[in-house]
């Protein structure tokens, strides 16, 4: 079915006939990403009422993409830029219909070894650029746990950061440039010499990253490259208590040492990850990773046993490299589906955020105290560390199943959000550290941000994008 | 229409894991890749198959198109932690939807073809054996059959006589049938299982007249379906199957080959590799050659990338065909590999067909070495 023969027609001579489909079977499958919720609503009747792109159009060119939104601005019709679609959001679920543009044709990577970075098109995944520049002896240092299925306009797009941020930066700490197309068609750099740093006013690099499409469409990436390490060690220790965990861990980053890896588990989660029965009910446990090359090998060694040394002083337990190795290696099998899950109906969710030190223990107590229930089981993580505060991962696991007369699990699992990100914020956290806003969030945006600044999110907006056609009900707006 | 049948549960639950599952292995499926669409993922393919399956949305064109553009390669299942085996769940779901009658003619017709010509490529019937019948003559005792399917006998013609003169070299007795009809893989990977359940029993009955007990063939596809497929439609399959390079691997020593000073890669096909496990004996015998220089693509063995030409993709999607094939070629180019060799007359014939690089050449395992064998 064509909902308008003329916007069809003026696509299809923008992009050729083999570039467009409007079949419903294309538009299922355009119509999530992997939103655990959209995921378990697909299994339902209710996928036939779920809201879906009008259009899938692939683009080759970035002039193609350029083209397109006039005409959608022109017809006021929405548009949703699709990478992986490997979000946990539903950043591209077509609320309102639309065209999706599809990104994954572009394709283009430029390396430029003299300066340490990379030309990359949005649509290459992020496993493919990483597979690429590890046979050239470099790494984006990026590895976040969708990397085989996410793209680089993705990870620009969220603001992502990956299990290596600690060390290597999150997305944001990698661009040098951006190639944007702007709501009215046309195309931007926002540092066209892709300098490291100037003092020319406001990076704009800034105003594009974590946007989620709803400002303009990422359309190639320069991004920092650095050398692939030769060596990585991994340390594990296992603290009395959460406290004693984070304290060794802003003790490591005020040194100014950098672990590639950090992440503290909390007792549930610990015991799940490290498959060690006995980490009893107070007590967490921290992986630590140091990159290095061979030619840095003792500086390895010798930050790995100064962190050693704070480690112990907390009165943790020296727990060897194993956990580590293991986590790192099996680190995706957590995202495949689990048989006995399915069976069983269970929904699970992570709710990413991010505090100061001083509040971390504090907020992940308020939030888990907020959202569990009968039903609904509570665990958590810290990674993502800087010198000020980390990263927070409660995870939610629930049992209930939705039917077509009872949404009990939908209802379950958006309760629940709204009472975790409720949480957060009456308790000074910040509502998403990496994943974005995507659906559920933007209604927590104006709280989060404040009115001001909400109200000059919203100034931007109109400003870029006066007919409102970018990726509708996104990012809060 | 025939009545809808129900898969089982455990078939249910594969669907609805790959169904779900956040895309592991998309970074790897070649159509994947190469379509750039999200209907040519596993998860979409499986999904599909799911959504009809418990009647919320019956197949059409879209849902259609997406599982019959699998190349039933299951590279994805290598990178897939609950092993759902798409391959297989493909091969069932078109099985079911051939069986319900949906005409599938626009993306397969494999199944009248296997039924009226005994072949896939619609080539006269009777012409099978006129390449290679100069190499056999008239005799023919012998109680192993070189079987050289539909590929060898009408397109690679090249590998079915290398094939011919190095079991000759190699005084391994054998002889060919009068009547060979296809293996049946092609219809089975599209979900004609009539016509593949008719082929595969004129074969046997075949076999069993001449006093067959060993089967040996140079085609990938055949040995995994005979080796694999028959006997789970044949109860009282009896046969001796090995792929030729199974049965060479073990008569050719170094000091027989010619050297070859050369950058070889080998391509895993995906029936001897995934599909059977098959992995070192090509290896063993290709480095058994003096002088040889043998390099491994970027994906190889378990992770071996498909030719693009499998599960009636080339002959139904021949633009995303050319495309994954095009892919293969450029991992064997980036490693400067001199020759790209083979062990199934359909890889090498669709890599013949898309290779425009001079320094690449394409071989079959069995032509080299016929080329090599000292006699």
């Amino acid at each position: 079915m064509i909902k308008d023969e003329n916007v069809y027609k003026e696509l299809e001579s923008i992009v050729g006939q083999k570039n467009i489909s409007t079949k419903e079977a294309d538009r299922i499958a355009y119509g999530r990403d992997a939103f655990p919720l959209k995921i378990m609503q697909y299994r339902l009747p209710s996928i036939l009422k779920q809201p879906l792109p009008d259009y899938i159009v692939w683009v080759e060119s970035v002039d193609q993409i350029s083209n397109i939104l006039k005409l959608a601005n022109e017809r006021k019709i929405p548009v949703i830029p699709y990478g992986g679609g490997a979000g946990v959001n539903g950043g591209i679920v077509p609320l309102t219909g639309g065209i999706t543009i599809d990104l994954k044709k572009l394709k283009r990577i430029e390396l430029h070894e003299e300066s340490n970075y990379i030309l990359c098109q949005a649509g290459v995944l992020g496993q493919h650029l990483e597979n690429f520049l590890n046979t050239k002896g470099y790494t984006l240092g990026h590895l976040p746990s969708s990397l085989t299925t996410s793209s680089i306009g993705g990870f620009v797009a969220t603001r992502s950061a990956g299990a290596l941020s600690s060390l290597y930066g999150s997305i944001e700490n990698m661009v040098l440039d951006l190639e944007v197309v702007l709501p009215n068609g046309q195309i931007v750099h926002t540092n066209p010499s892709r300098v490291p740093r100037k003092a020319t006013g406001p990076n704009f690099n800034e105003l594009f990253i974590g946007s989620e499409g709803t400002f303009g469409i990422v359309t190639d990436a320069c991004l920092k490259i650095k050398r692939n390490p030769d060596i990585r060690e991994f340390a594990g220790f296992l603290f009395p208590t959460l406290v004693a965990g984070l304290k060794a861990i802003r003790h490591i980053m005020n040194l100014g040492i950098r672990p590639s890896i950090i992440r503290l588990y909390e007792a549930v989660e610990g015991r799940m990850v490290y498959h060690i029965e006995d980490i009893e009910k107070d007590q967490s446990y921290l992986t630590l990773s140091f990159d290095g090359f061979n030619e840095t090998k003792e500086l390895i060694e010798y930050q790995k046993k100064i962190c050693t040394d704070i480690c112990l002083k907390e009165g943790a337990q020296d727990m060897g490299d194993e956990g580590g190795k293991i986590w790192f290696k099996n680190r995706l099998n957590m995202y495949y589906p689990n048989p006995d899950w399915i069976k069983m109906n269970v929904l699970a969710d992570t709710i990413d955020v991010v505090t100061t030190y001083d509040n971390l223990e504090n907020l992940f107590y308020k939030m888990k105290e907020a959202m569990q229930s009968k039903k609904v089981n509570i665990m958590a993580h810290w990674s993502h560390f800087y010198p000020e505060g980390g990263s927070m991962y409660l995870i939610f696991v629930m049992l209930e199943k939705d039917t077509e007369e009872d949404q009990k699990a939908s209802n379950l699992y958006q309760e629940t959000w709204r009472k975790g990100l409720k949480a957060c914020l009456e308790n000074g956290g910040s509502i998403s550290h990496h994943h974005g806003i995507g659906i559920f969030r933007g209604g927590f945006m104006e709280q989060e941000l404040g009115s001001g600044i909400y109200d000059l999110l919203k100034g931007i907006k109109a400003y870029l994008d006066p007919n409102g056609i970018m990726n509708p009900g996104k990012l809060g707006l | 229409m025939s009545e809808k049948k129900q898969f089982s549960r455990e078939i249910r639950l594969r669907l609805e894991m790959c169904s779900t599952c956040m895309k592991m292995c998309r970074d790897n499926c070649p159509t994947a890749i190469a379509s750039s669409s999200e209907s040519f993922t596993p998860y979409i393919r499986s999904l599909n198959v799911v959504l009809n399956e418990k009647e919320i949305r019956t197949y059409d064109e879209g849902s259609l198109e997406s599982i019959f553009s699998c190349l039933t390669c299951n590279l994805c299942n290598s990178f897939c932690l609950p092993k759902v085996d798409e391959e297989d769940l493909m091969k069932l779901a078109r099985a079911s939807i051939v069986e319900s009658g949906i005409d599938v003619s626009k993306y397969s017709r494999i199944g009248e073809r296997i039924s009226e010509y005994h072949n896939p490529l619609q080539e006269a019937h009777q012409k099978r054996r006129d390449s290679f019948q100069d190499l056999i003559g008239e005799k023919n005792e012998s109680e192993t059959l070189l079987f050289l399917g539909c590929m060898g006998s009408y397109r690679e013609i090249e590998i079915a006589r290398a094939s011919i003169e190095l079991l000759h070299k190699l005084n391994i007795e054998f002889t060919i049938m009068q009547d060979e009809w296809c293996c049946g893989s092609p219809a089975i990977q599209t979900g004609f299982l009539d016509q593949a359940h008719e082929t595969m029993n004129h074969n046997v009955s075949e076999w069993k007249k001449r006093g067959i007990k060993q089967i040996i063939t140079p085609c990938s596809a055949c040995y995994r379906t005979i080796k694999s497929s028959y006997p789970k439609h044949i109860a009282d399959f009896n046969f001796n199957v090995q792929h030729i390079i199974e049965v060479i691997n073990s008569q050719i020593a170094m000091a027989q080959l010619n050297e070859f000073p050369l950058k070889v890669t080998y391509h895993d096909p995906c029936h001897l590799g995934r599909g059977m496990g098959v992995y070192d004996a090509p290896r063993e015998l290709l480095n058994k050659i003096p002088h040889i220089s043998l390099l491994e693509m970027d994906h190889s063995r378990e992770e071996g990338f498909c030719c693009g030409s499998g599960g009636g993709v080339r002959a139904n999607f021949p633009d995303l065909s050319k495309t994954v094939g095009l892919l293969r070629l450029d991992e064997a180019n980036r490693i400067n590999a001199e020759y790209l060799i083979s062990a199934c007359p359909l890889c090498k014939y669709h890599f013949k067909d898309l290779q425009n690089a001079e320094n690449l050449k394409i071989l079959d395992i069995v032509e080299l070495l016929n080329q090599l064998l000292i006699v």
